[in-house]
């Protein structure tokens, strides 16, 4: 990250922490204080949440204040995402991988464990390797590796974790 | 003295079995390939382990994390010098040198080296372990709820400072939302259901492992598929066994990372890459002007301080874990999380309820180390080709098992939605330079905190005098207050005109 976006993300990340400092503050206030049942007040469920509440606003605010200091707003005029960022090719591999994994979390437990830890493993590196501007003709290998390489971390997965390590799988 | 060799040998013994033995051999060899692979850590190692042996007992299942954290720290350190990349963070500094020896042609000496420092560090480390845990376990027994507060908030405050050298603010923050993760769910004095927002899941708390996997293996995949195309140095490996004499050489070198190492390791939170590179400057600075020119060059002065660095903070990071139940490191708050899972209670009581237990573990640490150092010695070859595999390939089977190894322990899917949450936002953290560390040594204390911090005023009524009169706690205090202090700009300009004015007069 450049520095000018850091002062940006800076600013943005202490924003959002500060609110999120008040609001833990605000809940363990109005958390019960256990009085009514003869407890002392300073066992109180709120007590130690309200001090990390508390701790996290104070350190935003340094934070906000010392990107202020950075001329955080200037910043802002030439736009909230740095440009050309999106189209950069290490930031669609980020999201291509978020995306994967996301789905495949998405359909466990929905189906038999095999099936989307397949589906995953073989469109992943599919999608990782498979070059478009090439026919499919000469990629034939690569689809069938891929496959390969699937079917059997699906059955040793399967294997070790239920039969050797006696775990259950999702 | 002599109870405590009784103890050592009566442990040693007890693991002289050959499936012991066995468990010793292939954990450690995973824990290598595991350390080597860009991309998987000690941490994530030692957490998906857990997860696997929590059906064994107790003792296999520690002996195998321990190999497994010997094993991965070490191993780091093979792609750091065939691919100059670190294959855990523990391993960034051994780059610097390691990676220099192996474009030169000498990849063998280079990993004969590297694995003779990583042993010596543990191997020293290790006696350090053996003397300090039974001490520092019956002073801990004098210890109060104030006294455990502090300890709390000295390691955040220690942990993010040191874990975020250039933005200790940052490390700092981390720390705390740490602390606050650990405040959902119920808490343990009145059972009172904190931020669960009704979520009956969210009632039950964030179980420390997935969040772990998350943070430390679903971000590093995200952080690995970025870049497309690593290549591997393309050199023959020779002679891997390290002559006597030129290890005998740097014995200064080897015994101050061995103590930094240990030192390092013992404070909260800070691992074992912070423990290489303090280990690394300290013998940069203290070399012959000759040698010190080599450093960043391929010098083996330098490779030697980074690897005996590293591995010396292992045995010195569970120090804190057995006597205090904080952990020294990552890897180590999984291995403290793994006791907590198979029964064992390691604090400062231990050291009354299962004194053997401390030796036990020193004797665990003893196997693997002689395991990392055979093995790191041999079977370097077929290594090699595992480092060759592409990532695009290793890494959906490095995603199934971070899932299978978060749901695994109480077999709910929400465990996997837990996973998934800290390893992005763990990745947008990290992109913005926040460490890891102290947000996950957070989730541990929290909960001492959370119990102590009310426990202590309960017992002063209110009063906070304790807090600064007692003297561990006012030491505690002003060594918090300094590492503080020492990073706020107002301060040191202060200083800075105090002694300018000095030097004028």
């Amino acid at each position: 990250m450049t520095e000018k976006s850091m002062v940006k993300a800076d600013f943005v990340t202490s924003v959002i922490l500060i609110a999120m400092g008040i609001a833990i503050l605000v809940l363990s206030i109005q958390m019960p204080t256990m009085a009514d049942r003869n407890q002392s007040v300073y066992s109180a469920p709120g007590v130690v949440p309200g001090f990390i509440g508390l701790m996290i606003t104070i350190l935003s605010f340094a934070m906000l204040l010392r990107s202020l200091k950075k001329k955080a707003l200037a910043e802002f005029r030439e736009g909230i995402i740095p440009k050309g960022s999106l189209g950069q090719e290490s930031t669609k591999r980020i999201l291509t991988t978020i995306v994967l994994c996301l789905l495949y979390a998405f359909f466990l437990g929905k189906l038999w464990f095999g099936i989307p830890t397949f589906a995953f493993i073989f469109v992943f590196i599919i999608i990782f390797e498979y070059d478009r501007k090439k026919p499919l003709s000469t990629q034939v290998k690569k689809l069938l590796i891929a496959a390969l390489i699937a079917v059997i971390t699906t059955a040793a997965v399967m294997l070790v974790f239920q039969k050797l390590f006696l775990v259950n799988l999702p | 003295m002599f109870q405590g060799l009784e103890l050592f040998g009566g442990a040693l013994l007890s693991f002289l079995n050959f499936r012991s033995l066995f468990n010793v051999i292939w954990a450690t060899e995973l824990g290598i390939i595991i350390g080597m692979l860009p991309g998987l850590t000690a941490t994530m190692g030692v957490a998906l382990l857990t997860t696997l042996t929590y059906t064994m007992q107790a003792n296999d299942a520690i002996l195998i994390l321990i190999c497994m954290y010997i094993g991965s720290i070490y191993g780091g350190s093979r792609s750091a010098i065939l691919l100059n990349i670190p294959g855990t963070p523990a391993s960034a500094s051994t780059t610097l040198d390691g990676f220099p020896l192996a474009k030169a042609g000498q990849a063998g000496r280079a990993i004969g080296i590297a694995t003779t420092g990583s042993f010596l560090g543990s191997v020293i480390a290790m006696i350090a372990m053996s003397i300090f845990t039974p001490m520092i376990g019956n002073v801990a027994l004098s210890f109060q709820s104030f006294e455990f507060v502090w300890f709390a908030i000295f390691g955040i405050i220690i942990c993010g400072n040191l874990t975020a050298p250039k933005d200790p603010l940052k490390g700092w923050i981390a720390g705390f939302i740490g602390l606050f993760v650990a405040m959902i769910g119920m808490e343990g004095i009145h059972a009172y259901i904190r931020f669960s927002f009704g979520s009956h899941n969210l009632s039950g708390g964030i179980s420390l492992l997935p969040a772990m996997v998350g943070a430390f293996g679903f971000a590093e995949i995200i952080s690995v598929m970025r870049h497309s195309k690593v290549e591997v140095v393309n050199t023959k490996i020779e002679r891997i066994l390290p002559k006597l004499r030129e290890v005998a050489k740097y014995w200064k070198t080897i015994i101050r990372s061995g103590i930094i190492g240990t030192i390092i390791g013992a404070v909260p939170g800070v691992g074992e890459d912070i423990a290489a590179w303090v280990s690394y400057d300290m013998a940069k600075r203290s070399a012959k002007p000759e040698e010190r020119e080599k450093f960043g060059k391929g010098s083996i002065e330098g490779l030697i301080a980074s690897e005996t660095g590293n591995n010396a903070c292992v045995p010195g990071a569970i120090i804190p874990v057995l006597t205090l139940a904080i952990p020294g490191s990552a890897p180590a708050a999984v291995l403290l999380g793994a006791m907590l899972i198979h029964g064992v209670r390691p604090g400062p009581l231990i050291t009354i309820e299962s004194p053997s237990f401390i030796y036990e573990v020193i004797a665990m640490v003893f196997y693997a180390t002689i395991a990392m150092f055979l093995l790191g010695l041999t079977m370097v070859r077929p290594m090699v080709k595992i480092l060759q595999v592409p990532r695009q390939k290793l890494m959906p089977i490095v995603f199934i098992l971070c899932v299978v190894g978060a749901f695994a322990l109480q077999s709910r899917l929400f465990d996997v939605g837990i996973m998934m949450f800290f390893g992005v936002v763990g990745f947008i953290l990290r992109e913005m330079d926040y460490p890891m560390a102290p947000l996950v040594l957070g989730i541990i204390l929290g909960d001492m905190l959370d119990k102590n911090l009310r426990r202590s005023l309960i017992l002063s009524d209110g009063n906070i005098a304790p807090f600064f009169t007692r003297p561990i706690c006012l030491a505690l205090f002003i060594v918090t207050m300094l590492v503080v202090l020492s990073r706020s700009k107002w301060v040191k300009s202060m200083l800075g005109k105090v002694f300018k004015k000095k030097a004028a007069a």
